[in-house]
């Protein structure tokens, strides 16, 4: 798959702060990429300066083989959805989503087509006339998607679009995001610090901090092997354990002054462990439950005085808080990362 | 309890209403005056006066004056800080602080001491002295005009429409005029008005700075209240109504704006 978007060596300073530094990524064609890190990573700074949006960089931006690093935003062919909608409130919804078509002065019965085929793509053919401070937040999320995605641009960039939304219409829409993209094959760069939906609907992801990549990957190679302590402590909930820990755990072919990270779920039970000559035994004392929904989260003291985090899925046998308990863990599931 | 403290606000607000008519009622009925001198009432009552005023070769003139001045001043205050104000508002909101102290200058600095200072520094420069004018009137009026847009640009991200609208292939000017300028209308609108009237009504400075050579509607009203006190109550009420115009312009708009809010 070729890649549309290359970026090659930017940096960004606000005055003296040099914000993003000497970066490089690129998007494939045709994919969902989620830009992932804390607030003040430099995510829409990025994202910013890839719209057009943020001129005073250096290094160079490609979208299609182009170079479009000084170009304007509005000679760029690409759309962007804000947090806030950036709706226009003197507009209709079927205004809002017919302006950059207007701007472009296609014919009227064009207009028209394209704006009705993006209210039904979007579900709202019943509000065409509404403004927008008559609308919910996820309505007007919807208007600022069709108002984007009617331009068909080449790269779809989304900046927190769902941060203002309740978390049910927020798994609404990222859902729809998802569904939009591979149906009309946009090409979508997502900003999130959300790691939960970035995993959930990216077919890429970037994490980003302190204006670097951490690391590149697709959900599962991110979650499974992350590459760093800042990755692998954004991600998931993994337990970063010393060498010198994990000795003391049992396990062996470990250097004592590398960290190594486990994930919380890869903990077995006795019933479901097949013994292994690669595996130890860990007991230990269950310390506390904490219910996450469909997971069960117990915090677990091993012998040694190591605090684990143990998940099970919420319909398993529940370890019982107080109890003494074994626990088993293979020698695969231990990762090692860079500092 | 209630119907007594009702009582009191009518009351309060029916003696406030009769102090502030008074004065008004008392011009009009003496500018419609045959003679009014020795007696309670006015003895009689005429339009000689409005004749009298109306077809004088002053007045017209300095009506265009005033007027002219009021609308230069408004181009200008739009010319100038219109893109200054958005600017700080959408690009740099730390400079909000700075301009609230330049707005709060015209209210501190006398109006005798500004035209004083301001005739010093441009006395050996060629600027015609009316430019000088119209500059000065726009810095004092900035106050009024700034307090106007600085609130229409709060409660809604400009600057994400801004960069929306130049994303869906607008430029920067027809982002402003496309998008911005018809979501700020009637803070400008506020905005224009005051200006306007301010402009319009100004005395002190004008009267220093031009004086006789540039009579505008406000020094020939002084002027003719000298000379003839029954015109000169006649250009007061004519004054008076054109005020009452802008105003109620103002309410119009500022109410119309109070409906967009409810709507949010």
């Amino acid at each position: 798959m070729d890649n549309l978007v290359n970026v090659e060596d930017l940096s960004i300073n606000f005055g003296k702060l040099n914000v993003i530094s000497e970066m490089n990524f690129n998007i494939k064609q045709g994919t969902l990429t989620s830009i992932l890190g804390p607030s003040g990573g430099g995510k829409t700074t990025v994202l910013r300066a890839i719209a057009g949006l943020n001129q005073n960089i250096t290094g160079k931006i490609l979208l299609d083989g182009q170079d479009i690093t000084h170009l304007p935003a509005n000679k760029r062919n690409i759309g962007m959805i804000f947090q806030s909608y950036a709706l226009f409130p003197n507009l209709s919804v079927s205004e809002n989503i017919a302006y950059g078509l207007k701007v472009q002065k296609k014919p009227q019965a064009e207009i028209n087509a394209a704006v009705n085929e993006m209210l039904a793509l979007v579900g709202m053919e019943q509000k065409k006339d509404t403004y927008p401070d008559d609308l919910s937040g996820g309505q007007k999320q919807r208007v600022a998607i069709a108002r984007a995605m009617v331009m068909e641009p080449k790269l779809l960039l989304l900046d927190e679009p769902f941060s203002a939304l309740d978390a049910k219409i927020r798994v609404e829409l990222r859902n729809q995001i998802k569904h939009y993209q591979e149906k009309l094959g946009i090409t979508m760069i997502f900003v999130t610090h959300d790691q939960a939906e970035a995993i959930a609907i990216s077919d890429d992801i970037i994490v980003m901090n302190d204006g670097q990549v951490q690391q590149q990957g697709s959900p599962m190679e991110i979650y499974a092997a992350p590459q760093n302590l800042f990755v692998a402590n954004f991600i998931g909930n993994h337990n970063i354990l010393s060498g010198q820990e994990l000795v003391k755990l049992g396990l062996k072919n470990v250097q004592g002054t590398l960290k190594y990270v486990v994930r919380p779920e890869l903990f077995e039970r006795a019933e479901n462990h097949l013994q292994s000559s690669d595996s130890v035994a860990i007991t230990g004392t269950v310390q506390s439950a904490s219910i996450l929904g469909d997971r069960v989260q117990y915090l677990f003291e091993s012998a040694p005085g190591i605090m684990l985090k143990v998940e099970n899925l919420n319909h398993a046998k529940p370890l019982t808080v107080g109890a003494k308990e074994t626990l088993y863990l293979h020698s695969k599931y231990v990762k090692e990362v860079g500092a | 309890m209630k119907k007594s403290s009702n009582f009191g606000a009518k009351l309060t607000i029916s003696l406030i209403s009769i102090m502030l008519l008074t004065p008004i009622v008392a011009t009009l009925a003496y500018s419609l005056s045959t003679s009014w001198v020795k007696t309670i009432l006015p003895t009689g009552l005429t339009f000689h006066w409005y004749v009298v005023l109306t077809s004088s070769p002053s007045f017209l003139p300095a009506v265009l004056r005033s007027f002219g001045v009021g609308v230069a001043t408004v181009i200008v205050s739009m010319v100038i800080f219109l893109p200054v104000i958005f600017y700080i508002n959408v690009y740099e909101p730390k400079l909000k602080a700075k301009m609230r102290f330049l707005t709060i200058i015209p209210f501190t600095i006398p109006g005798i001491v500004l035209v004083t200072g301001l005739v010093q520094l441009y006395a050996n420069l060629p600027i015609p002295k009316i430019v000088v004018l119209i500059l000065t009137l726009t810095a004092i009026n900035l106050p009024s005009f700034y307090q106007s847009l600085n609130n229409v640009f709060m409660g809604r991200d400009f600057r994400a429409m801004f960069e929306q609208a130049q994303l869906l292939g607008e430029s920067p000017v027809g982002a402003f005029m496309h998008v911005i300028l018809p979501n700020i209308r009637s803070g400008v609108l506020v905005g224009m008005l005051l200006t306007f009237t301010g402009a319009f009504s100004e005395y002190v400075v004008t009267n220093i700075f031009l004086g006789g050579e540039f009579e505008t509607l406000k020094i020939y009203m002084y002027r003719l209240m000298s000379v003839n006190g029954n015109a000169g109550s006649v250009l007061t009420i004519i004054y008076f109504g054109f005020l009452m115009i802008i105003s109620f312009l103002l309410i119009k708009t500022v109410h119309g704006k109070k409906i967009d809010q409810r709507k949010e």
